[in-house]
Order: C-alpha cells, then structure tokens, then sequence
C-alpha cells in the first residue's frame, strides 16, 4: 500500500528534477539578464528560434493577461450559477443548474479551441474589426493593415474561450463554499427579519469567503496552465504589445510560448537550446504554481482568523 | 379622547412607509410608473443583450436611456410627494443615465487609436452601459410592483443571478449547435469503422512484357483508429491509475495522518494543479532521452509500414497512459477519500470490535461502500483522458499503422488538432471534412462518461439520506 500511494510523489519529484536538469543548459548557454536572454522581452518570431532570442517576459505578461481576462468573466457567471443551484432555486431548474455544470465540464478544451471561431464571428469580428467600414485604412491608424485585426486570434478571444472552459470547473466549487456555510447562521439572519438577498450578502458569503478563495486560485491555476487554447486561439509566440492593456493584440502566455519552443510536434526542427529553453519555461510555470497556491493560503489563513473573530 | 390630528396623520404616513409604491390604494399614477419602468428597463436589457453581437440596434440605446433617465426623475417626484422621503438614489441613476446617453450621442460610430488594435464599434460601449442601468432599474420596478415586501425583494434580485447565466448558456448552446450542425452531416457508418490509410508507394508491374515502376496509393479517410485509440488510451490509463489512485486516498485516511500522508495529498494537489504542458514536456523528454536505446521500443513505440520495415515511432500509448494517468490519480485519489470519510463509524467500529483485522475491515467494509465514490471518480478520470491532447501534443502521430499498446499513440483530440494545424496538407485534403464529425463523436463519449458520473452522484446522495 506505502509502495503504491509513494508513487505519484516519486513522480512529481522526478518531473521537477527533469525540468531543473533539462533547463540548466538554456540558464548556462543563454543567460537569464540581457538581450535576448531568458528573462527580456526580446523574443524572436513563430517557430524560428534560429534567431536565438528566447525573451520570456512576453509569456509572463500575457499569461497574467490571459487570466485577468478569463477571470473577470468566469467568476460572476460561476458565482451566479453556485448561488442559482443552491440558495435562489427556481424549482427543479436549480437542481438541473448541478447536472447541466456536470455535463458541461466533459468537454474537451480542444472543443473550444476549434470553436473560437464562432464566437470571433458573433462577438469579435462586429465589435472590434469595424464591421461595415470599407478596407481602406481609417485616418490616424497608420500601423493598420489588412490582416493585423483581431479576426480569430487575440488574447480576449483566448481569454473568453479558456473562462468558458473554467465555469463548469469552477461553480461546483462555489457552490459547495455556499453549502459548507453552518445552516444555524443563515437561520439566526432570516430569523432576524433579513432577507434572503440580504442573508446571501452579509452572512453567507463572507464567511464562504474561503473556500472562495481557494476555488477561484484552482481557476487561476487552471487558467494559467492551459496550453491548448492558448497555443491555437492566441499563437505560440508574440513580442509585448505596444499599448500593454491591449488584449486585441495576441499575447502568447507562458505554456504556449513554451510549446512553441520545444517544437515538439516536428521531430526535424530538433533545436537542443531552444528545447532547454522550454523546459525552463515549465520550471517557470511550476514555481508560479507554487507562488500562487501558497498565496492562497497566507488569505485562507487571514480569513479564517478574521471569521473566528 | 381627542387624538393629536398631526400625530394621526404620521401614522396614516407610516402606513405608506411599508407598502410599495404600486401597490398603494389609488395610486394609479404610481402603478403606471412602475409598470413603464419594469417595460422599459426590461426592453433596455433585452437591446443590450442583442447589442453585444449585432451594431444595427446602434439608435435605439440613447432614447432608451433618455426614457428611463425621465422615469427615474418622475420616480424621485413621486415617491418624495407620497412617501415624504427624498430616495437620492433614483435621481442619481437618473443623471446617470442622461450623462450616459449624452456620452453615446457624442462619440462617433468607430472608435480607434492608442495603437490598439481594432476598430471598437459604439454599440459595444452602448450594450455595456445599457446593462449596467437597466439591471438595477428592472429589479427595482419588479420589487415596487411586487408590493416592497422581503419576499419581494428576493424575487426582484433574480435578474442578477439570471442575466449571466442565460448568457452563457446561451454561449454554449450556440457552440454545440455548431459542432452538432458542421459534424453530423458527414457521419456515417463506413466512416466510423474504417481506418485511415494514407500509402504512396511504388511496385513493378509488367507493361508489354517491360517492367516499370507504376506509382499505387491508398487514401483511405476513416476514424476507426482515432476512436479505437481514444478507446485504447481510455482504458490503459483506468489500467495504471486506478490501483495507484485507490492506494493514495486509502493510504492517506485510513493507514498513516503524519507527515508523509500530508507530503504524499500535496504531491497529488500538485500534480492536479501544474500546467499540463509540463507533463506534456515529461512526456517528450521520456521519449527523447530513451531513443536510441531497446527502450524505445517501449516508450517511443514501433510501427511496421506496408513493405514490412520495422520503423520507431513517436511515442507509444503506453507512454501516453502513464503520462495521463498523473492527472486522474488525484482525481481518484479525491473521490477514494471522499467515500472512505463518509462511511459511518458504526460499522467500522463493529468490524472491529467483533474481532476483525484492520486488512479484513478494509476490503470488506470500507472499500465496498467507497465503492461508488471511486467508480464516480473513475468515470471523470476518464473523460479527462478521452478530451486530454496537452500530454499526448508533443509525441502523437497519426495512428495509421494500427492501435496496440506499443504503437504510435493517437487519440480523436490530436485528430482534431492535427487537421486544425494544417502542418500536413496530404493529411487535410483526406480528413479535412471529418473534422467537425470527429468532435461530435469526442463530445459523444466525454459528455456520456459525464453524465454517467453525474448519475451515479445522484444516486449516492439518495442512498446517504
């Protein structure tokens, strides 16, 4: 039994011991500071690693804007559903909202990917490509070009289609921090005269603030580690935009400058460094990982001594 | 007794204090004000709706927002004549919303600039503001045509927690619709059993008694093998995490609570919760480094082409099960622990106390009644694995050359990306248009595991009650 369930730590650690052994040669042949290096900007252009640049402030940049815009539009819907199937039912629709979340979470993330370009079709290409403007260049956009628009690669595209892909991940888990929460206290308010509206604001979710907490950073984590979308919706490997708020241009996070790196899928295009280098951007991932899962627990800690107050 | 006339009339005032503005007796004026609002705010959060994906509705925001902003304005004069009290929070919407219209009438019909890369039509800007007013205002209405009470004001915030998922919903319908309607056109009977063969070779055929080289070719489109390999794949990786995943979670509430238990829940967490592009990378790694070696028969896997030469491939299901299988076992492991800790204690006890052997007790009281927790578990765990391409993207190949545990590993998600990709326009020409069929048949078995995980759930949360 001990040899059985030691296996998957024998496995993370030999994971983790690959990467650190696989990137050393990127760290010693490349550097980290610097032109070109590691940790600059500077990265050269799809697939063409030729160049030597491996830049990856770009993919830290734009895994932070992928999840701030997958995030802003998963957790209200995912909040709205876990307080719709468990304290604001409609009869039987609330107990369906559980099964259809159930349902809804078997799709595949390459679905989405393949699909992005319906949701371009509805809501990229009429709102930000100039639906209905004739292709002459407007006046003052001097950098436009025909192809440049965000027709079905961007970074708010990508970011809709991963938030999509995190809602039925995230509601059940919302939804059991809403149940966790003592029935004596939604009592003592709706005893009290408040309503359950009122109950839901002050009582419930400050105190299910935790687990909150802690289903929304299993988001971010999901989000962050997301390689299929990102790597077919937003593209392998992008420069900073120029304005650095513009989710219209595409940004490639993290794990799909990574993929685009190690070109694993072309067993000819074998770049030894460049693989290095993607193996460092994995290293980079997991330490985020860990950044964010022990930031989630220094908050899990303040709130919990603050409701025990 | 003679009662002080001012206070009567504060008590006759007091009376209006609870009820709503609606329901007031005679008060038609206020019931026709409440009844334009709910109409209009409802009208208003319909066009916004429609707004964020069609610009022909670009007029019609402002006089909307010109007609509520009046409402809200007529609202404040009503309800400080009636109720005596000044509700400064319907005469700021109601700025607000002439402010907001008066913004929409100022900017042009395209914005662009700031180096951003698009043209922003105004009815984008419009939707937003439209529903960030008319939300409120509606639920507003509905809680003074319901009669002000509690209950009415938890019915007039069903709105709010409506609005975003009819959304959604929406989205996902719009997304199924599509892969159902592009994916079931092609589907046939023939398609789903035969194999992909694509073969140019060339053999010597006598011509008028010469021979010559005659050029012969197989292209043979077909999704037999990318099914039989998601398949495949499905049940080689049950085959290595559910001993594995059982073990963890029994280990860790049953046999030991110290440090190593902790260590060993972290390590599972983990594993749950790093990017897959990093077991994507392990996975290409493990094939990489055992290339040239008699592992690679194992790991790289090998194929037989069609004049018999033994070739290696790109990495073997085997390779791609093990790799899987890292991200069901916390899965597994999950529900395992789930089910152990919500068995009663009575019975553990009572084995026990009869004279029972902990072993003994385990495989016969314990795991039983986990039993349907780790088939729930096991169900996710595979439609984990029948929608995963993260681990298998870097060592996948086409699968031609026959589905067997150590052959090239192939899965109808890779299918889908490969043709996606466009890297092989030979592979396109043939399977292009299967694509979508393909995806319907992959939402087909993820969806079904799921729905049958769900079942089983729901069953096990009668059976606790």
């Amino acid at each position: 039994m001990l040899i059985l369930a030691i296996l998957p730590l024998i496995f993370l650690a030999l994971i983790v011991v690959n990467l650190a052994i696989n990137s050393r040669e990127a760290i010693v042949n490349v550097g980290l500071f610097g032109y070109g290096k590691l940790l600059s900007p500077n990265i050269s252009g799809v697939f063409s690693t030729n160049l030597g640049l491996y830049g990856l402030l770009p993919g830290i940049w734009g895994t932070f804007l992928v999840i701030v815009v997958s995030m802003a539009i998963a957790v209200p819907i995912s909040m709205a559903m876990a307080i719709f199937a468990s304290e604001f039912t409609l009869g039987f629709l609330g107990k369906g909202m559980r099964t259809t979340l159930g349902i809804l979470g078997g799709i595949p993330s390459i679905i989405y990917a393949l699909m992005a370009g319906v949701f371009a079709q509805l809501f990229i290409v009429p709102k930000f490509t100039g639906a209905g403007l004739s292709p002459i260049p407007p006046p003052g956009m001097w950098w436009w070009k025909p192809g440049s628009l965000p027709f079905n690669t961007s970074t708010l595209l990508g970011g809709i289609m991963i938030s999509m892909l995190i809602i039925p991940f995230m509601a059940p888990l919302f939804e059991d921090a809403i149940r966790n929460v003592p029935n004596s206290l939604k009592e003592a308010s709706l005893g009290l005269g408040a309503s359950r509206w009122h109950t839901l604001k002050t009582t419930t979710l400050p105190y299910a603030l935790r687990e909150i907490i802690s289903a929304c950073s299993l988001g971010v984590l999901t989000a962050m580690g997301d390689v299929v979308i990102a790597g077919i919706v937003i593209g392998f490997e992008s420069p900073l935009p120029t304005p650095l708020y513009d989710v219209l241009k595409s940004t490639a996070p993290l794990t799909s400058t990574g993929a685009g790196f190690s070109g694993g899928f072309d067993q000819g295009a074998f770049n030894a460094t460049a693989n290095s280098a993607a193996n460092f951007t994995g290293l980079l991932l997991l330490v985020m990982a860990f950044a964010i899962m022990g930031v989630t627990y220094i908050l899990q800690r303040r709130f919990k001594r603050r409701v025990a107050r | 007794m003679k009662i002080n006339p001012s206070l009567e009339s504060n008590v006759g005032n007091a009376s209006k204090y609870v009820t709503s503005i609606a329901k007031m007796r005679g008060s038609i004026i206020g019931k026709i004000l409440v009844l334009a609002t709910v109409v209009i705010a409802g009208l208003g959060i319909i066009l916004g709706c429609l707004s964020l994906s069609l610009n022909s509705l670009d007029s019609y925001p402002i006089p909307l927002l010109v007609l509520l902003g009046i409402l809200m304005a007529c609202l404040f004069v009503y309800t400080q004549h009636i109720k005596r009290e000044k509700q400064w929070g319907l005469i700021i919407f109601a700025g607000l919303s002439f402010i907001s219209a008066y913004i929409l009438r100022l900017l042009p019909t395209y914005l662009y600039g700031f180096q951003i890369n698009g043209i922003i039509h105004r009815s984008f800007i419009s939707a937003l503001l439209l529903l960030a007013l008319t939300v409120p205002s509606f639920c507003y209405g509905l809680y003074h045509m319901l009669g002000a009470t509690p209950k009415a004001h938890d019915l007039s915030r069903y709105p709010i927690i409506m609005l975003p998922i009819v959304l959604i919903l929406i989205a996902y319908g719009i997304l199924l619709y599509r892969v159902f309607n592009l994916g079931v056109g092609n589907l046939s009977w023939h398609i789903l059993i035969t194999p992909f063969e694509f073969q140019d070779w060339s053999t010597i055929v006598w011509q008028n008694n010469w021979p010559t080289w005659v050029p012969q070719s197989i292209h043979q489109p077909g999704l037999s093998n990318y099914i039989m390999g998601t398949l495949l794949l499905i049940g080689m990786t049950s085959v290595i995490s559910i001993p594995l995943g059982v073990a963890v979670g029994i280990y860790v509430t049953e046999r030991s609570k110290g440090k190593l238990a902790k260590t060993i829940k972290f390590s599972c967490t983990t594993l749950k919760s790093i990017s897959v592009f990093v077991l994507g990378l392990t996975a290409m790694t493990l094939v990489r480094d055992t290339y040239g070696t008699f592992l690679a028969n194992i790991f790289a896997g090998f194929y037989y082409d069609i004049q018999g030469n033994r070739h290696i491939a790109s990495g073997s299901f085997f390779t791609a099960a093990l790799i899987i299988s890292l991200l069901v076992i916390p899965i597994i492991a999950r529900a395992t622990e789930e089910g152990i800790l919500s068995s009663p204690s009575d019975l553990k006890e009572g084995s026990l106390s009869l004279g029972a052997s902990n072993q003994y007790t385990l495989s016969h009281i314990l795991i039983p009644w986990a039993l349907p927790n780790i088939v729930t578990g096991w169900l996710l765990g595979c439609a984990e694995t029948a929608g995963s391409l993260a681990t298998i993207w870097f060592i996948s190949g086409t699968g031609q050359y026959g589905t067997g545990p150590f052959n090239s590993v192939t899965s109808l998600s890779y299918f889908i990306y490969f043709v996606h990709s466009d890297i092989d326009m030979n592979f396109k020409s043939v399977e292009g248009i299967y694509q979508y069929s393909a995806a319907v048949i992959l939402i087909i078995i993820a969806v079904a595991l799921s729905i049958a995980a769900v079942i089983i759930k729901g069953r096990l949360q009668k059976r606790y009650r």
